[in-house]
């Protein structure tokens, strides 16, 4: 797979609450704050998948929300990378046996999806920070750019 | 005689231009993002990630529409004039006739 030079420049983020309980994402608007800033990095929160290459989601999902979870990232262009925000979103978390839950977020995807799992109840800026980090040497590992 | 004729239709001409175009296309084509694949919800528009709703239900705002806030902000003065519009020769000429007299009267007190 043979990525193309724009990733070099700045990872654009889209973020999906897939049925979070709302702190994973009070924490990644933390990490847009002056106090962790990763605009400084070139990572930036947009509002379209057309525009992201990195889908953040959080929450395990739910049966609502299974639809629009699979239409979304469906909806971001390749090459693109999953983050799997929080221990909901890779496990389903404290919500594993409710009536709701259609599964953690990497069985409803399909098998060739980039997935980086960010854990944490919950996460930690810091943490964010460092899966988007991952992502980015992904990224480049898949361009064949190791150095 | 040999002679050049320029500035007229040659069938060499147009097939050199198709080639032409062709491979111009071809470049953009390439430019295009190696990695699409085709899937189920692809090409919808992203609507926070809803269905998109049928064509049917006229969510489509067409070429016509364009200057609707324009022709709804002045509709108290286009509604007289769209009734105006009768499309009688009859109707207009009394326009015509009225308005000359109008003037008329104005250009004697003047």
């Amino acid at each position: 797979m043979k990525l193309s030079k724009t990733f070099d420049k700045a990872l654009w983020v889209f973020h999906v609450n897939s049925g979070s309980c709302n702190a994973c994402d009070i924490e990644i608007v933390a990490s847009i704050t002056p106090r962790y800033d990763v605009e400084r990095f070139g990572i930036k929160l947009v509002g379209t998948p057309r525009h992201a290459d990195v889908l953040l989601f959080t929450g395990p999902v739910i049966k609502k929300t299974k639809e629009r979870v699979l239409r979304i990232y469906e909806q971001t262009p390749e090459p693109k990378v999953v983050m799997v925000i929080g221990n909901c979103a890779s496990t389903t978390g404290v919500y594993y046996d409710s009536y709701a839950i259609e599964g953690p977020i990497d069985t409803l995807l399909p098998e060739e999806a980039n997935l980086i799992y960010v854990n944490g109840c919950p996460v930690r800026p810091e943490n964010i920070i460092n899966g988007v980090k991952e992502a980015w040497l992904y990224l480049e590992k898949l361009r064949g750019d190791e150095g | 005689m040999n002679q050049i004729i320029v500035n007229e239709w040659h069938p060499l001409v147009l097939i050199l231009l198709v080639l032409i175009v062709g491979f111009v296309v071809y470049l953009i084509y390439r430019m295009g993002n190696p990695f699409f694949k085709e899937t189920k919800y692809k090409r919808e528009p992203f609507l926070s990630g809803n269905t998109s709703p049928e064509k049917s239900q006229s969510v489509h705002i067409g070429g016509s529409n364009l200057y609707w806030g324009f022709t709804q902000a002045l509709k108290r003065y286009f509604k007289p004039l769209v009734g105006a519009h009768t499309g009688l020769v009859n109707d207009y000429l009394y326009w015509l006739i009225i308005t000359m007299a109008i003037v008329m009267v104005v250009l004697y007190f003047v």
